[in-house]
């Protein structure tokens, strides 16, 4: 009963927690809806298969997240997949031959293969997704291919097929609503690499689980076998996976969104015990045991969770559909992304909602509870404010975790000293904001002025050692970011944008007009138009006693003809030594022996592969993969893109190349900034509202008896707006020198990233003060208004009524 | 009053009570070895000159400050024997508190004002309790205003009210009349002689007023931290407000 009566009593105080904690949830259930639908699920290419079956995971690729998975060869593939279907209970069951492939009318390339190329199979694939035939029927013989919808053709048009290792003219024979383009069995077995993965549907009324243990007895323990919902599994495999950059996008929507919800209310219930001390000393007064008021601050804070989180819930669902439809036009999510899972991400925002909004009042509710009861008989002393030492100690570890990471930047890759700098900042912030109770006193004791006002300030300030703290956090946290994210994004832009050519050899490059890789045959006719040999990546693998070699099929650089080339690395992990012959199972599951050379990779291709082949052999033993692209040194750069229009590829300058990745690079790093900026810019303009406008009203009294002694008008609301201002420009400047440690850091870690070959690179640090100002501007903006706007209310009225009024 | 002095009880019982206050460097002696004893269903009026501890004795006795020595009793229960729970329980359900000012919360009416003690005991009391309760300081009709709505003196009432409701044995009011006109004090006093005369209650008064202490059975003075001086204790009427105003000035000429 009284919880409920103060939060509706105190509802304008409690308004600015409710609102960010709303604010809060809302984001948390939005980004939440979002990932709960982003979650795999079955791909619709398998999804009547009730059995998929891989072979076991054999390592990793060299973007060092994708499987590499072990190979079966065709023959033993297809006689356990017909082993498989010949048992009780399977209807059937298909070995799946899956390739590169790039359907062209003419010059033009047709569908989008933007969700991963490997898009081609054989027709017995058919069997195992959910899409229906919509026109037409099988491709017969070697010259029909049935195309999804998607890709604008009819029954009977006519079309070009390029797979990696051939061009063939087609006729379409049936449309689908699916995403694969399928041929003939026999012209997919020669157009696949091998088989990777073998699928079966089981005999209607079967039991689905049997035949997912009668498939595993077959393949025997070298196979991964899943049934059900396991099968979401294969869709990260299966190229159309999530996004990488959209998951952290989403990450780092959750994250902050849980520390605002905390910061929120956590400081706006710290600060309302400061200002209801005497209400709360009067309950104790008449008998309410430190429990009985922890529990009801607890109380509050519940209902006051409870009714934000619901709020935020309702705005959750509308903000999932809105940011859903943003990232996946921002190419952030694929663009088959739809709402899928609401009930139980809301639920979960919601609970998150509430305990945060718990938890945040702990620490306040205890020091509610040690509210003495005699408190209520004094005015609200200005209570000589000692910092508690574990503040110190905190500030203390705070500052030495932020020296650790400025010091573990200079060491780390580029992607964890990124984190560390970051890092850095943040702990830092963390140090100053935990301290600041301790220096910002001292801080305005500096402010010069013998003017009356000017003597008010400090002596406030000294009494007020929390009220400022609040209200510099907001600042300090944004420049900190800001500088950070910011200045960050610039210092490794500029140094990338400097260091970076020529890490591709040649002028030129020919890569897939769809963002796909390249057929032999645009290989070759660029070779035609080349000064020398192309730099060509045929990216593929090999197995050594089971494990997988990542390599890479070459042109240029090439080792001789039917040997490998392996670095020091790839030799020291298997004992290999110049010149041995060594035994290894290619990518298409068949055995062989070559002689081996040790060398050292030149940096483009350290990054890429352990062990080089010649681009004929990788070629040979991985007939269904396309090559990455070539770069080159052009004779004819016009005539070349002409000749390659029919392939699908065209020409491009490198320095283009670069500069066009480096600016996608950036302008996702600059995108994450800016949302991190403009969410904390709410919280900023949120919190600072609420504390202000809390402190304001607690100081009402002051500012009555400040007018009756004849302070004028604009000098009461001169001083709020003076201490709040310095507040934000001290948080300003002390975010961005904190700051700064990480982004030296940086700077020195970035040195050894670069083209070993010409030296340690020479990196500065950049910072967008174009940016940076108006951001700065406008947190002190926000901190002025936000000061002055409670105190202009109050003041309206005259001295004599506020000082009659209650508390 | 008819009671001897043999076989009545003491319902508060303060022996060489002593409390600093640290007030930055200095230590005032807010008590300074006070003893008094005040007798069960009395009405004593605390006076003194401004800082001589009358506040502080008064929050000692309702347990809401501890001495920093001496011992105190109130209703029999040894103050300095019990914790902080303890003491928030015995202040609830034993004594009654009216405050010079600030009694009540702003976010409850009246009526859930004069409930609070009796709600956070976990006692069975309800809205007729407290519509009683208002009743007897004749607040019934204002039971569902808010304190901004109420006048100083009505507040006042509804915190004797408060004070009344869980029948403690004891009464403690710091100053009550102290903000308020001749006639409003005159009201809350007669509430205060009433709970005394009519429900056998203590009440132990602290003011400033010849007037108020005219109305108590004894009259106390305090100076520096002690108990100076003490008369009465023999009934109604033995007390004029010129007679305690000539002996307070004899003191404060002292
Ligand atoms: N919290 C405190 N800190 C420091 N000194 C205090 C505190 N409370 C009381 N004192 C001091 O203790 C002494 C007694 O205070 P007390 O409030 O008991 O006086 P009083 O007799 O009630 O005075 P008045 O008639 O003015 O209310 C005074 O000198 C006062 O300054
Ligand atoms: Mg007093």
């Amino acid at each position: 009963m009284i919880a409920f009566a103060m939060v509706r009593h105190r509802l304008r105080a409690v308004l600015g927690g409710l609102v960010s904690l709303a604010l809060a949830v809302a984001l948390l259930s939005a980004s939440a809806i979002v990932i709960a639908s982003s979650l795999p699920t079955v791909p619709p290419r398998y999804e009547r298969a009730d059995v998929l079956a891989v072979p076991e995971a054999a390592g990793t690729r060299s973007d060092g997240v994708t499987v590499a998975r072990a190979v079966w060869t065709r023959d033993e593939a297809d006689a356990m997949a017909e082993e498989i279907a010949a048992s009780d209970g399977v209807a059937a069951a298909v070995a799946e031959r899956r390739f590169d492939v790039r359907v062209m009318d003419g010059e033009r390339v047709l569908g989008d293969a933007a969700d991963g190329a490997f898009d081609g199979a054989g027709w017995a694939s058919f069997g195992l997704g959910g899409s229906r035939m919509l026109d037409g029927g099988a491709p017969s013989g070697a010259d029909q291919v049935v195309l999804p919808a998607s890709y604008g053709r009819s029954v009977g048009d006519r079309v070009t097929v390029l797979t990696a290792g051939a061009e063939r003219p087609m006729t379409v024979s049936g449309v689908t609503g699916g995403e694969d383009v399928l041929v003939s069995d026999a012209v997919a077995d020669a157009a696949a690499t091998g088989v990777s993965l073998i699928g079966a549907v089981s005999a209607p009324g079967a039991d689905t689980a049997a035949a997912g243990e009668l498939v595993q007895g077959v393949l025997g323990p070298g196979a991964e076998v899943f049934t059900g919902a396991d099968r979401s599994a294969m869709e990260a495999e299966s190229g159309g996976s999530g996004n990488w950059a959209g998951q952290q996008l989403l990450a780092l929507l959750g994250v902050l969104a849980v520390f605002v919800s905390v910061f929120a209310v956590g400081t706006a219930f710290a600060f309302q015990v400061a200002v209801r001390r005497r209400e709360l000393a009067l309950l104790r007064a008449v008998g309410a045991s430190p429990g009985q008021v922890r529990r009801m601050l607890l109380g509050e804070a519940a209902l006051v969770g409870i009714a934000a989180s619901l709020a935020g819930a309702a705005l959750g669902a509308p903000g999932a559909v809105l940011l859903g439809e943003w990232m996946v036009g921002h190419e952030l999510l694929s663009s088959s992304w739809e709402v899928r899972s609401v009930a139980v991400p809301v639920a979960v925002a919601v609970l998150i909602g509430v305990a945060t909004a718990v938890a945040g009042v702990l620490g306040a509710s205890r020091r509610a509870a040690a509210v003495a009861p005699l408190e209520a008989l004094r005015p609200e002393a200005p209570r000589s404010e000692t910092v508690p030492r574990w503040r110190l100690w905190a500030a203390g570890a705070a500052a030495l975790a932020g020296a650790a990471l400025a010091a573990a930047t200079t060491r780390g890759d580029t992607g964890e000293a990124i984190g560390f700098a970051l890092g850095s900042s943040l702990a830092l912030a963390a140090a100053s904001a935990v301290a600041a109770p301790a220096y910002l006193p001292r801080l305005f004791a500096l402010v010069p002025g013998r003017s009356p006002l000017a003597e008010l300030l400090r002596a406030e300030a000294a009494a007020g050692a929390r009220r400022l703290a609040a209200t510099m956090l907001p600042a300090l946290l944004i420049s900190a970011l800001a500088v950070t994210v910011l200045g960050l994004t610039d210092t490794f832009g500029a140094a990338v944008d400097e260091h970076s050519r020529g890490e591709i050899p040649g002028e030129a490059m020919v890569m897939g007009e769809d963002g796909g890789g390249l057929t032999d045959a645009a290989l070759d006719r660029t070779r035609e138009h080349a000064e020398g040999e192309v730099f060509s990546r045929l990216s593929t693998g090999v197995y050594v006693d089971g494990r997988w070699v990542e390599s890479v099929g070459l042109r240029r650089d090439a080792p001789p003809e039917g040997t490998v080339w392996a670095s020091p690395a790839t030799a020291a992990r298997f004992g290999w030594r110049e010149g041995d012959t060594v035994e290894l199972t290619w990518r298409d599951g068949t055995a062989g022996r070559v002689p081996v050379t040790i060398g050292p990779f030149p940096p483009e291709l350290e990054l890429w592969a352990e062990l080089a082949l010649s681009h004929d052999l990788a070629r040979e033993h991985d007939p269904g993969t396309f090559t990455i692209a070539a770069g080159f040194d052009p004779v004819d750069a016009e005539a070349l893109s002409s000749a390659l229009a029919d392939q699908g590829a065209r020409v491009e300058a490198t320095a283009q190349v670069i500069d066009d990745g480096i600016a996608e690079e950036l302008r996702l790093m600059r995108m994450f900034a800016w949302i991190i900026l403009a969410l904390s810019l709410g919280y900023a303009v949120v919190s600072l509202a609420d504390t202000l406008s809390l402190a304001t009203s607690a100081r009402r009294r002051d500012i009555a008896l400040l007018r009756v002694n004849g302070v004028h008008r604009w000098q009461a609301a001169a001083l709020p707006a003076a201490e709040s201002g310095l507040a934000a420009a001290a948080g300003l400047v002390l975010g961005t020198l904190l700051s700064l440690p990480g982004l030296f850091a940086l700077t020195v870690g970035l040195r050894d990233d670069f083209d070993p070959r010409r030296g340690p690179a020479e990196v500065s640090v950049h910072l967008p003060w174009a940016e940076l100002g108006p951001l700065f501007a406008a947190c002190l903006a926000i901190g002025l208004l936000a000061a002055l706007v409670p105190a202009a209310r109050t003041l309206r009225r005259t001295p004599a009524s506020m000082a009659a009024e209650r508390e | 009053m008819n009671t001897t002095p043999d076989t009545a009880r003491d319902a508060i019982r303060i022996h060489a009570a002593v409390k600093h206050h640290a007030a930055g460097a200095r230590r005032v002696a807010a008590l300074d070895g006070a003893s008094l004893n005040v007798r069960e269903g009395t009405f004593t009026a605390i006076m003194g000159p401004s800082g001589s501890g009358k506040s502080t004795l008064l929050h000692c006795a309702a347990g809401l400050d501890r001495p920093d020595r001496g011992s105190i009793t109130v209703d029999g229960v040894d103050l300095g024997a019990l914790d902080e729970r303890e003491l928030t329980e015995f202040r609830r359900e034993r004594v009654g508190f009216v405050f010079q000012s600030y009694n009540l919360l702003d976010a409850l009416t009246a009526a859930q004002n004069t409930l609070l003690p009796a709600r956070l005991a976990g006692a069975h009391a309800g809205r007729r309790d407290a519509l009683d309760a208002l009743d007897l300081v004749g607040l019934r009709d204002r039971a569902d205003h808010r304190p901004h709505q109420l006048s100083g003196g009505e507040q006042q009432r509804v915190a004797i009210a408060r004070a009344l409701l869980a029948r403690p044995p004891v009464i403690c009011a710091d100053e009550p009349t102290g903000a308020l006109d001749l006639a409003r004090g005159r009201q809350v006093l007669d509430h205060l002689r009433a709970a005394v005369d009519v429900h056998g209650r203590t009440v132990l008064v602290v003011t400033h007023d010849p007037a108020v202490a005219a109305r108590a059975d004894r009259v106390v003075f305090m100076a520096d931290g002690r108990i100076a001086d003490a008369f009465g204790a023999d009934g109604a009427g033995g007390l004029t407000a010129e007679g305690i105003a000539v002996r307070m000035a004899g003191l404060e000429a002292t």
